[in-house]
């Protein structure tokens, strides 16, 4: 028999256990009541414009000093708190202390009466009236733009749409170019196997949870793999923490605009457009390549939304863009400790180096 | 401080997951997953479609609404909104757009500028070099400088 120890050993060892089963045992039923879920999208803003449903948030700070503001487009399918999910663990809160005056564009929740928003809605209303409110508000003569994921793509059609715009620069993160290799949905209805207005539902929107469904299939064993990581570090707080505010973002996906996505399906899916640089928003030829501001491309090597094959025709638009990869996923790029480490320093160093700094405080 | 390892269940679920999860993701990706996934799209409208077909039929006998006269009425709703929508956006878009163009006149007016793509053309900078590749070739072919 196995010797068991003097009894003090013993009874610290036990001691422990029941401690740490307490705290496993309290997460686990916090986190399967959803209580005690941490809050997300912190930072102190304001709204400074709205239309329709879109509202324009400028973050608070006292501390600007890098000039022209910047505006982060999100994408049509999820919430833009993902920019801003957690005190410490935040894009948005790193560009503030940073000395960017930053704006965030939040397309709200659609409904039937948005089902009818295109990407001329996108890029030739909303995103051109923001851009004006911005540089109202701000007082400034120039922007940056900053798009994620399909907010990439609209930033891209906004500034190819738009040269009367003064944008200062560009940088768009994990965007699909070729949407002809994004998976099993895209492939569906590139093949025509499936009907894109099958999709919609009564409201004449993909409801968020086909949104959810498409981008499950991408990664099988994602769930599950999650949940074993929970279980695994039940014990501590601050993962668990992390885990709700990230995995509720990741499930809280809004629907998809309908007649927007039937767009997407027709010229970018079937038609491979964008890719092609073959685009007409408001019977306007669009080019790509004629955007003539500096452009930062940023890739997550491990992105399984958006692989690399989809994203690698940029090049081949903006043959100029400054092309950065980072050892992380979709979202990777902005949360976790590794963006908080390199990619965003990264991406903020780019940033700022195509920006102006002054040092006059807050304007 | 020495990291705790991973207890036994997690090595075995990780030991199955590597084994299992590519080939179910692959699966995800391939011809018969998407043939199914649409064959259970195909099914699931037509399902939904005679259900509430047979449902509008029941329920108009009894002179009651059914599902689809309110999806009905919610898209008379929505364009009115819609409608509603624009009239105020004509009436308030006056100030927008004269900003718009005057920026487009300005633009226009300008000696055009020298492209100002030249400047990303530069070798990558350090942060580029070291937090990732940079791309390298003119054809587009992503390399890494390291």
């Amino acid at each position: 028999m196995a010797a068991l120890g003097d009894p003090a050993t013993v009874l610290e060892r036990i001691r422990r256990d029941v401690d740490r089963a307490t705290v496993r045992t309290r997460n686990g039923l916090k986190h399967l009541a959803g209580i005690g879920r941490p809050e997300v999208g912190c930072s102190p803003k304001d709204v400074v414009w709205q239309r329709d449903k879109v509202r324009l948030y400028r973050y608070q700070s006292t501390q600007r000093r890098i000039r022209p503001p910047l505006l982060l487009v999100m994408s049509l399918v999820s919430k833009p708190y993902v920019l801003d999910l957690r005190p410490g663990n935040s894009f948005i809160e790193a560009l503030v202390a940073r000395g960017f005056d930053v704006y965030s564009l939040d397309w709200g929740i659609p409904d039937a009466v948005e089902s009818q928003n295109t990407f001329e809605t996108y890029c030739d209303e909303y995103l051109p009236l923001a851009s004006m409110a911005v540089l109202r508000e701000s007082d400034s003569d120039e922007l940056t733009v900053f798009g994620y994921c399909f907010g990439g793509v609209l930033s891209l059609l906004f500034a190819a749409g738009h040269p009367h715009i003064p944008i200062r620069s560009l940088a768009v993160m994990a965007t699909p170019i070729d949407f002809a290799v994004m998976g099993p949905t895209s492939a569906l209805l590139r093949d025509g196997r499936l009907v894109p207005e099958t999709l919609l539902d009564e409201t004449g929107n993909v409801p968020a949870r086909t949104v959810l469904d498409g981008l499950k299939t991408l990664q099988a064993t994602g769930d599950i793999t999650t949940y074993a990581a929970l279980l695994n570090n039940l014990e501590n707080s601050d993962y668990v923490a992390a885990h709700q505010a990230l995995n509720g973002w990741a499930s809280d996906h809004i629907p998809f605009p309908g007649a927007c996505f039937l767009q997407t399906a027709e010229w970018f899916m079937r038609d491979n457009r964008l890719a092609e640089n073959r685009v007409v928003l408001s019977g306007r030829e669009l080019d790509i390549g004629s955007i003539s501001c500096p452009v930062l491309n940023v890739v997550g090597d491990a992105d399984h939304i958006v692989p690399l094959a989809s994203n690698l025709p940029i090049l081949d638009l903006l043959p100029a863009a400054a092309d950065v990869h980072f050892p992380a996923g979709h979202v990777g790029l902005i949360i976790g400790r590794n963006a908080q480490r390199h990619s965003i320093p990264g991406m903020a160093d780019w940033l700022e180096e195509h920006s102006l700094t002054d040092h006059r405080g807050d304007r | 401080m020495a990291e705790r390892s991973a207890p036994k269940w997690k090595q075995a679920f990780d030991l199955v997951e590597k084994a299992i999860g590519p080939r179910l993701n692959a699966f995800a990706r391939s011809e018969e997953f998407a043939t199914l996934a649409a064959l259970n799209r195909r099914t699931q409208v037509e399902v939904s479609r005679r259900l509430e077909h047979a449902s509008r039929r029941a329920l108009h006998v009894m002179n009651l609404p059914a599902g689809s006269d309110m999806n009905r009425l919610l898209t008379q709703i929505a364009h009115l909104e819609r409608e509603v929508r624009d009239l105020r956006k004509q009436l308030g878009d006056r100030a927008d757009a004269e900003t718009l163009a005057a920026l487009a006149a300005r633009r226009a007016a300008e000696p055009s500028p020298p492209p100002r793509r030249a400047a990303t053309r530069a070798k990558p900078t350090a942060k580029e070099v070291t937090h990732g590749r940079a791309r390298g070739s003119s054809n587009g072919a992503r390399t890494d400088p390291s």
